[in-house]
């Protein structure tokens, strides 16, 4: 089983629903952004448009932040999913240098979203698995998936833009997709195989 | 021990109690504190670590090949105290690479990782094994036996290419995340540690009289520095890239210049020696330094993702310096505190046994 992602850019409008599911599923502190929402152009004036690619973590089957991480701290499951434990990671930050995609990022400090305000009991709850100097990721909502659930981007997506199924069955939705419109990951001639595709627009 | 050494040592602790406040208030308040950010993820320690590691393995290489090709014994008081600085260096080193980890009390976790491939885990393990090799070499241990003296030139010269294979790797994982690297990237990081060592090596001579019998190896791989700079700028410019050797190269053909003034025209003039010491020393500092925020200052996405990102520049705090002057007045202290130990405590600690 290799859990993977299929993001159409067709259907995709750069809404950022996905980012604000992602934040109120992780209760990210403010600053850190599991799914970045990539603007560029295409095109030049008097034509050019604005496009979005929305870039969470790859989950790669080659991972490199793996292959750098010296305290065990980042881990690959059997489902594809790759995670870091905060437990055990020491801040040494060489996953961050080695990640091509910006999937990751270090908890510099814990900031709260209302300045000079008491945490919100969301921020209170949400907040004890985020430790200060320690490197944070997508983990495509395993505890979600792991219920029989969608992560919550992909249930937010307004325009229907994200499938997520297994991408070694190839009766689910995800892998005849894939087939069927010629989906490529971001970056393949890097090696790292990423399990999210992505469908031109 | 002079009065003016004296002065010295104490200058030394004391900056080295004052900056350890800031490197304590580090620890417990983190690296938000400094002048790091999500573009910039590594910066003036981890540049200190590099230089200062390099600088270690540098001497100790050099004693290394003094010991395998000249077949120099142990006995020597230079030599000796050579190590007694790579010690002090790779300690320096890893007080800077420690307290740049986002949890320093957990970086004994490396030992349980298993993660063996993991360059750090390598950086680890053979700075570990060199800090060991130079206090053997320092304090005498078991160093009186030929043999025994051999087999630690080759363990050093091994564990001294591992280290600089795993400083390459640190660098080569970002070359798909946007680092603009060149072929001899390896080369030059394994050159720039010898040529430290060999740069110690010839300051440390002058004043004894056999600072020419550290000249030649000191011209010999400056020249290997320069050969390699130029090359990499050819190959960046037959690749059509930003050259990232340019001051190194320019520098070292500097440096070239003056040991060349001096073999041929001052022979006699001191200065040019010290000159000739101090500016690799200088430009090695300068180099990583350089080298640290060239590898980070591109987006990691290729263009047109990353059309809208704007440059975040890398401004390092005061508590930054701070640490960087903790790393070099530790060095200095430990070179002092291991004089001291040799020539006084031992010493009494000796009679009263006897």
């Amino acid at each position: 089983m290799r859990y993977g992602m299929l993001i159409d850019l067709k259907k995709c409008v750069g809404c950022n629903s996905c980012t604000i599911a992602c934040r109120g599923q992780n209760g990210t502190p403010a600053g850190i952004n599991f799914n970045k929402m990539k603007k560029y152009e295409v095109g030049s004036y008097p034509t050019a448009k604005m496009k979005a690619i929305p870039i969470p973590c790859m989950h790669c089957a080659n991972p490199p932040c793996k292959t750098v991480c010296p305290a065990g701290a980042t881990e690959k499951h059997e489902n594809g999913i790759v995670t870091a434990d905060s437990d055990k990671c020491i801040g040494c930050r060489a996953c961050i240098i080695a990640c091509p995609y910006e999937s990751r990022q270090f908890v510099w400090q814990l900031n709260q979203y209302y300045e000079n305000q008491n945490t919100t009991p969301f921020e209170n709850k949400k907040y004890r698995k985020y430790e200060k100097g320690t490197v944070v990721k997508c983990i495509f909502c395993m505890e979600r998936v792991e219920e029989g659930l969608s992560p919550a981007c992909v249930h937010t997506c307004l325009s229907g833009a994200r499938i997520f199924g297994d991408l070694d069955d190839p009766d689910a939705e995800i892998s005849k997709l894939i087939v069927l419109h010629g989906a490529l990951p971001f970056r393949p001639e890097l090696g790292t195989a990423p399990s999210v595709y992505y469908i031109n627009g | 021990m002079g009065t003016i050494h004296l002065v010295l040592f104490g200058m030394l602790v004391i900056l080295l109690g004052a900056s350890g406040l800031g490197i304590i208030y580090q620890v417990i308040h983190g690296l938000n504190k400094t002048g790091l950010n999500d573009r910039y993820s590594w910066g003036l320690n981890i540049q200190g670590f590099f230089f200062l590691s390099s600088l270690g393995n540098g001497i100790l290489m050099m004693i290394a090949m003094f010991v395998i090709l000249v077949e120099q014994d142990y006995t020597s008081p230079f030599f000796q105290f050579s190590a007694s600085i790579a010690f002090s260096c790779l300690l320096g080193a890893q007080l800077l690479l420690g307290i740049d980890l986002g949890k320093p009390l957990r970086s004994m976790r490396i030992l349980i990782g298993k993660n063996p491939i993991s360059p750090l885990t390598i950086d680890f393990f053979t700075i570990a094994v060199l800090t060991l090799l130079s206090i053997a070499f320092t304090f005498g241990i078991l160093m009186t036996n030929s043999t025994l003296l051999k087999i630690w030139a080759y363990a050093v010269l091994l564990c001294s290419l591992l280290c600089s294979a795993a400083h390459s790797l640190l660098f080569a994982v970002r070359v798909p995340a946007g680092y603009n690297s060149q072929p001899f990237l390896s080369a030059i990081i394994f050159a720039s540690s010898l040529w430290g060592g060999s740069a110690v090596l010839s300051l440390c001579a002058i004043g004894n009289g056999i600072n020419k019998d550290f000249l030649s190896p000191l011209s010999i791989i400056t020249a290997f520095i320069f050969v390699l700079g130029l090359s990499g700028i050819i190959s960046a410019h037959l690749g059509g890239k930003e050259p990232t050797t340019l001051f190194l190269t320019l520098s070292a053909g500097f440096v070239l210049l003056l040991l060349l003034g001096k073999e041929v025209i001052f022979k006699e003039l001191v200065l040019l020696d010290l000159m000739a010491s101090l500016l690799p020393l200088l430009i090695l500092a300068i180099e990583k330094y350089q080298l640290i925020i060239h590898f980070q200052k591109y987006p990691v996405l290729p263009p047109p993702y990353s059309k809208f990102e704007n440059p975040v520049p890398y401004r390092p705090t005061v508590l930054e310096i701070s640490n960087i002057i903790c790393g070099l007045s530790l060095v200095g202290t430990a070179i002092y505190a291991i004089q001291i130990c040799k020539s006084y405590i031992f010493p009494l600690v000796l009679s009263f046994i006897n």
